[in-house]
């Protein structure tokens, strides 16, 4: 489950690395307490961090330690060097993850009181090194936002598979498993295409369908599958209408099989796609429309889209429905 | 439908509205008339419509910027309350504004994930996070 690459500890990070840093970004996230900022942990800018990769890397057979180092008492050290540096990997025996757990420079042929080997050797409570809450809680979210893309990568592959089923028109209806509860299905969705010929609208409409596991329902994972599933189909964010669970959206004829292709080099390049936010400002109306922008709240504008109001609107070009609407406003 | 230009009402008539909607007015009366006083210093709009005042699906369509086809699924599903005159389907004014009010709230809604999905993917990730 977790990624068993050797990666440091807060604790060593805050105590152990006093210098040695290229670059100092990771020191002021860690200060200002902003630990989600170092992932992941396995890259951080620090020559012994990158050594811990190098020797504990994915594949254990591959695993290059310098060897146990012979101080360490308690706990199981192996220890690695990277210049002036030497560092302490503890191998945890129930999720086989590698932890960088102690470091410190060899030093003045290691009779200085500083000197890493003195040290560790001098420790009585090497159990203090071990990871901590912080570090799990770190190990988790990042494998927790692993399983997540890999997740998101499902459901684009999913939306491709049934577009190519219906491109033309038709209805295909299939199920979204949980990012980690694989036997668990988060939401059953629907997508169907309808070929409208009529006078005056000639287009191909697409609905999609979300009918989410009441478990599961309005909670942050149905909306990342809903947000993922309308960007696998159409990126434009204004193009997509809504009521309830129902999702939809016009294409020219013919153009939903052009999308599947479009798609499916993203897919072949395990690439997630990006929603793209409306070009145009808009004229909407201006009563709470402060208190909304500061909330980051929707308003509707004059032509019927919603958006979020941002505070860049005035390098935008204006939305020429908008225009002719307000021009045709009485008084 | 026509629309009552309240937002043209000063201040201190609203004030004496709301002094008569408390003292005088029967109950119903004075909900009615405090949430009248209430659009009014919104800034809202009041609309007044025909209860019988209803649409062909052509109208409705139009109005909601949509197919017919589209529409028609809506009616199918019951989305959109209608009944029949003859082989076609009428919808009334009313029904059709409910639609378009909860419409517009699930289309804001959306906007505003779509606007904050950063902050949604972060909530999802915590929450697999804490089944890990």
């Amino acid at each position: 489950m977790h990624n068993r690459r050797a990666r440091p500890t807060v604790r060593l990070l805050t105590d152990d690395l006093t210098g040695g840093w290229l670059s100092p970004v990771p020191r002021r996230n860690l200060s200002a307490g902003d630990l989600d900022a170092l992932h992941p942990m396995s890259e951080l800018p620090h020559p012994l961090i990158a050594k811990a990769l190098d020797c504990f890397g994915e594949d254990p057979e591959r695993d290059h330690p310098v060897g146990p180092i012979a101080a360490g008492t308690t706990i199981r050290l192996l220890e690695i060097k990277a210049g002036q540096w030497r560092g302490g990997v503890w191998q945890d025996p129930s999720s086989g993850v590698c932890w960088l757990v102690v470091a410190g420079l060899a030093k003045g042929e290691h009779l200085d009181h500083d000197d890493f080997y003195q040290r560790v050797e001098r420790d009585d409570d090497p159990t203090r090194w071990l990871p901590g809450p912080a570090d799990e809680r770190l190990l988790k979210r990042e494998t927790a936002a692993r399983l997540t893309r890999d997740w998101e990568l499902l459901i684009q592959k999913a939306m491709l598979e049934a577009l190519r089923s219906v491109a033309t028109g038709g209805t295909t209806t299939f199920r979204l498993p949980h990012p980690l509860l694989t036997d668990e299905p988060l939401a059953e969705l629907t997508l169907e295409i309808t070929p409208v010929r009529e006078p005056g609208y000639q287009a191909d409409d697409v609905g999609l369908t979300i009918d989410p596991d009441p478990k599961y329902a309005a909670g942050p994972l149905i909306w990342r599958l809903t947000i993922r599933a309308l960007t696998s189909l159409s990126p434009p964010e204004q193009g997509w209408d809504r009521y309830h669970d129902s999702y939809s959206n016009i294409g020219e004829p013919g153009s939903w099989a052009t999308r599947a292709d479009e798609l499916d080099t993203a897919v072949a390049n395990d690439e997630l796609l990006m929603s793209e936010p409306g070009r145009r400002s808009h004229y909407t109306h201006r009563k709470h429309l402060v208190a909304k922008t500061v909330e980051g709240r929707a308003v509707p504008s004059l032509c019927g889209v919603y958006f979020v109001p941002a505070q860049d609107h005035r390098s935008s070009p204006v939305c020429p429905e908008c225009e002719s609407l307000y021009n045709d406003l009485p008084n | 439908m026509k629309i009552l230009p309240i937002a043209g009402v000063p201040a201190a008539q609203l004030d004496a509205l709301d002094l008569f909607a408390h003292r005088d007015a029967g109950p119903e009366l004075r909900d009615i008339l405090l949430n009248l006083s209430r659009c009014a210093r919104d800034g809202s709009e009041v609309a007044v419509i025909d209860p019988a005042e209803t649409l062909t699906p052509s109208q409705a369509s139009a109005r909601l910027g949509m197919s017919r086809t589209h529409l028609y699924k809506l009616l199918d599903q019951g989305a959109i309350p209608s009944h029949r005159v003859g082989r076609d389907r009428r919808i009334s004014l009313r029904d059709l504004l409910t639609f378009e009010e909860q419409r517009g709230c699930d289309r804001a809604e959306l906007a505003e994930r779509f606007a904050h999905q950063e902050a949604t993917r972060k909530a999802a990730i915590d929450e697999v996070a804490d089944l890990l």
